[in-house]
């Protein structure tokens, strides 16, 4: 256990213990915050709310935009006093619910002037996501070093933006503000709101009906009020002549976070972990492949820093030991071993939802058959439930399934979205 | 007097000045630094950043505070890896080997008392590297046997006191090894470090033990010593003079297992003890198999010319030892290396005619 620094560890599993001319080294490194309640100063913070009020959001006899009103109210009594918000409205542009420009302060005054403008809101236009980004920047802008965090909701495709503009502002923004970004119903398009919120550190999900609003615009903001530490980075050493094959955070959710390096010197590159809560624990699996050594060699492949605001804690050490005893490079390493299969439970869900849309069934049932063996085996219950509206389970342990002839386009959904969830590994008392 | 005196606890040793000298330089003008300065004050460099040390694999000079290479990461040795001490005719080192990540083999060596006639003890032990913690126990036996022998071995004329001395030592170091498994694996044992959840423990830690007394007896016409060793597991001592060597021990081992050894699941950590009077100039050697096993390799040439050399130097001097215990880990690391190996040598006698005769006490 490395404590590197101010209420942060990194701890480091893997087999150091390489068999002869082996140059793969993977490790799970979990990192760990714990400041004391009260105990750190909080940062400035800056919560955006940016809520579709596209034509779509008039559907359903106006439920959808009278919960989305709703969930934006309980939202902003959320929000901690003395914290910076807005409320921005989204179709084919985006535009200024609350306040009428800039940022609001949150106290009860203006959190009660916030919810009579967001009620007066009504839908028409389309849907411009890449717009509603654009105003979120410009409004994080306005705080620079607060921790800022958007949540974004459509329930429409972004038909009135091109992919490549879409693109482009999802890049404008990166290192900016997070986004939390969330769909409602089954009319959005999962691969864009995924590629918002991998880019902005954030996650994504479905919210089935619009009464489902309220209870999850209240958590996520709840979480947000929550983070204590702002810009946390991941910095990784890995020696000469070596390359990073990949850095994922593998839990609570499966986030390659490869792309998102960014080079500190020739040998140093920084991975962004967004902000963080006083109690959180996260994982990340890193794969380094490095130059062979000779057996007996033990070299260092990679020291995990974490750079917090921008400041070097002592590093955690992975490892490489060349040996010929096999007894040594055969040992399995649980946490890693234990990652690799979340990782191939994701790709299995993945794989056989896109074989069952092209209507190969056959492929479907096995690779969802195998997901269900891999979610049982890892104790992912939630995925196994999920899995179950899909698939009919004779024998989850040997995944063995049938296709369900019907499934619920939200349930489908749903499983597609929820299939980077991961469970930790079950770990000893104390440990 | 300890194999890890010199070991750096953190890992972080930045290895000995190369030129001996204590004065530190200024890596600009070259003149010589005032101890603690921050700034030369004959050219006002900046000494604050001192230069890091050269990596011993790729020369960069990048050692990183924490042992490794900041460039190609590679670890850097440590006290152990390379363990040597050196008193007159005795002489030790232990070195990790080739092969091996770490060195578990340790050596202790002590005098029972001030002055040059005092009993000489040498304990070499070889952590089994099958069990994690054996690093530790290693040398938590050898240090035992060698505290043991060296507070009670002083004064004892008979040989059965000896005897039952060395027998009291190895019960001290079973105690000792056991201890280090209740103490949890610990002295560099990198598997649970790193993995605290992964409970990777093969056995409990254990390790075989051969300690030495020896009493000069040099009132006689031809100077004599009278030789006691102990030993549980396969680690060895020999006798090596006029080109004959004469093992001193019989492995405790069936078909490549240990039958004996110390550690908290040991069965049987009763040592054997035997007694031999050595007459004239000779080699005590002691040592693990990482240095026996190419001694009786099956062309046997290059250990032949070794123990040559050992009688050759045998006669040249008494300080000679650590030079030849350098060579023959030089020689077992030449032959592959593929175990950590542990070389004690004491120069007997200094006189002209050697016999070796084991005698039967009691």
């Amino acid at each position: 256990m490395a404590d590197v620094g101010s209420g942060f560890e990194a701890e480091v599993y893997q087999n150091e213990f390489l068999p002869a001319g082996a140059e793969i080294v993977d490790a799970v490194v979990t990192v760990r915050s714990h400041v004391a309640a009260g105990g750190a100063q909080r940062a400035d913070a800056v919560e955006m709310i940016v809520i579709d009020t596209s034509g779509s959001m008039s559907e359903e006899g106006g439920r959808k935009m009278r919960a989305a009103i709703e969930a934006t109210q309980a939202a902003v009594d959320t929000i901690d006093d003395g914290c910076h918000f807005a409320i921005v409205g989204g179709s084919a542009g985006a535009y200024m619910i609350y306040p009428n420009e800039g940022l609001a302060v949150a106290s009860d005054r203006t959190r009660n002037e916030a919810k009579r403008a967001v009620a007066r809101v009504r839908p028409k236009g389309g849907t411009a996501i890449g717009s509603w980004l654009r105003a979120a920047a410009y409004l994080a802008a306005l705080r620079p070093g607060a921790i800022a965090h958007a949540l974004l909701l459509t329930d429409g495709k972004n038909q009135h933006e091109t992919p490549e503009e879409l693109d482009r502002q999802i890049a404008e923004c990166i290192g900016r503000f997070q986004c939390d970004a969330r769909g409602l119903g089954v009319d959005w398009d999962i691969g864009e709101l995924r590629r918002v919120a991998s880019a902005l550190l954030g996650t994504v999900d479905i919210i089935p009906r619009p009464e489902d609003m309220h209870d999850e615009f209240t958590a996520l903001t709840r979480q947000a009020m929550g983070k204590q530490i702002g810009s946390v980075a991941l910095r990784l050493w890995t020696p000469k002549g070596s390359s990073c094959e990949f850095v994922k955070q593998v839990a609570p959710t499966l986030e390659n976070l490869t792309a998102l390096a960014q080079p500190v010197d020739a040998l140093t590159s920084d991975y962004p972990l967004g902000a963080w809560a006083g109690d959180e624990e996260r994982d990340y699996h890193l794969r380094i492949r490095i130059p062979v050594g000779n057996v007996g060699d033990e070299r260092l492949a990679a020291r995990v820093m974490l750079s917090i605001d921008g400041v070097d804690q002592p590093p955690a050490l992975v490892r490489a030991i060349w040996t010929d005893d096999e007894r040594l490079s055969t040992r399995i390493n649980r946490e890693v071993a234990h990652y690799t299969g979340q990782a191939e439970l994701a790709d299995a869900i993945a794989q056989g939802l896109a074989a069952r849309e092209a209507g190969d069934a056959e492929s479907a049932t096995i690779k969802l058959g195998r997901a269900v063996q891999l979610a049982h085996e890892s104790g992912n219950d939630d995925t196994v439930r999920l899995l179950q509206k899909v698939v009919d389970v004779d024998d989850a342990e040997s995944g063995t399934v049938r296709l369900k002839r019907q499934v619920e386009r939200s349930d489908e959904m749903a499983l597609d979205v929820r299939s980077t969830r991961t469970v930790r590994i079950n770990k000893p008392a104390g440990g | 007097m300890s194999a890890t005196d010199n070991e750096s606890p953190n890992g972080a040793d930045s290895g000995d000045p190369v030129d001996g000298s204590d004065v530190e330089r200024c890596p600009s003008c070259g003149e010589a630094t005032i101890a603690g300065a921050n700034w030369c004050e004959a050219c006002g460099h900046d000494l604050s950043r001192r230069p890091l040390p050269d990596c011993a694999a790729c020369g960069e000079p990048q050692v990183g505070t924490d042992g490794y290479c900041q460039v190609c990461g590679h670890r850097q040795p440590v006290g152990r890896d390379h363990a040597v001490e050196s008193h007159g005719p005795v002489a030790a080192v232990s070195d990790r080997g080739l092969r091996r990540h770490q060195n578990e083999d340790a050596f202790a060596l002590g005098r029972a008392s001030d002055g040059e006639s005092g009993p000489v003890v040498m304990v070499v032990c070889d952590g089994v590297s099958t069990t994690t913690g054996s690093a530790a126990a290693s040398v938590a036996a050898a240090d035992a046997a060698r505290d043991h022998l060296v507070s009670t071995v002083d004064g004892v004329s008979t040989p059965d006191g000896i005897e039952q001395a060395i027998r009291n030592a190895v019960m001290a170091a079973q105690a000792a090894a056991t201890d280090a498994a209740r103490v949890g694996p610990d002295g560099g044992d990198h598997s649970d470090r790193s993995n605290p959840a992964s409970s990777l423990q093969a056995g409990l830690p254990s390790t075989t033990l051969v300690a030495t007394v020896t009493l000069a007896a040099d009132d006689g016409p031809v100077p004599t010593s009278q030789v006691w060793v102990g030993w549980v597991g396969d680690s060895r001592a020999y006798v090596v003079a006029d080109g004959e060597t004469t093992l001193l021990t019989a492995d405790h081992q069936l078909a490549g297992a240990l039958t004996r050894w110390l550690g908290a699941d040991s069965e049987n950590s009763t040592p054997d003890v035997r007694h031999h009077e050595v007459v004239g100039p000779a080699w005590l050697l002691v040592c693990s198999d990482g240095l026996w096993r190419y001694l009786h390799s099956a062309t046997g040439e290059p250990a032949h010319e070794l123990l040559d050399r050992l009688t050759a130097d045998g006669a040249a001097g008494r300080d000679g030892g650590l030079n030849l215990v350098e060579e023959l880990i030089r020689f077992a690391n030449d032959h592959g290396g593929h175990d950590n190996v542990t070389v004690a040598l004491f120069g007997l006698n200094q006189g002209a005619v050697t016999t070796v005769e084991e005698r039967q006490d009691g």
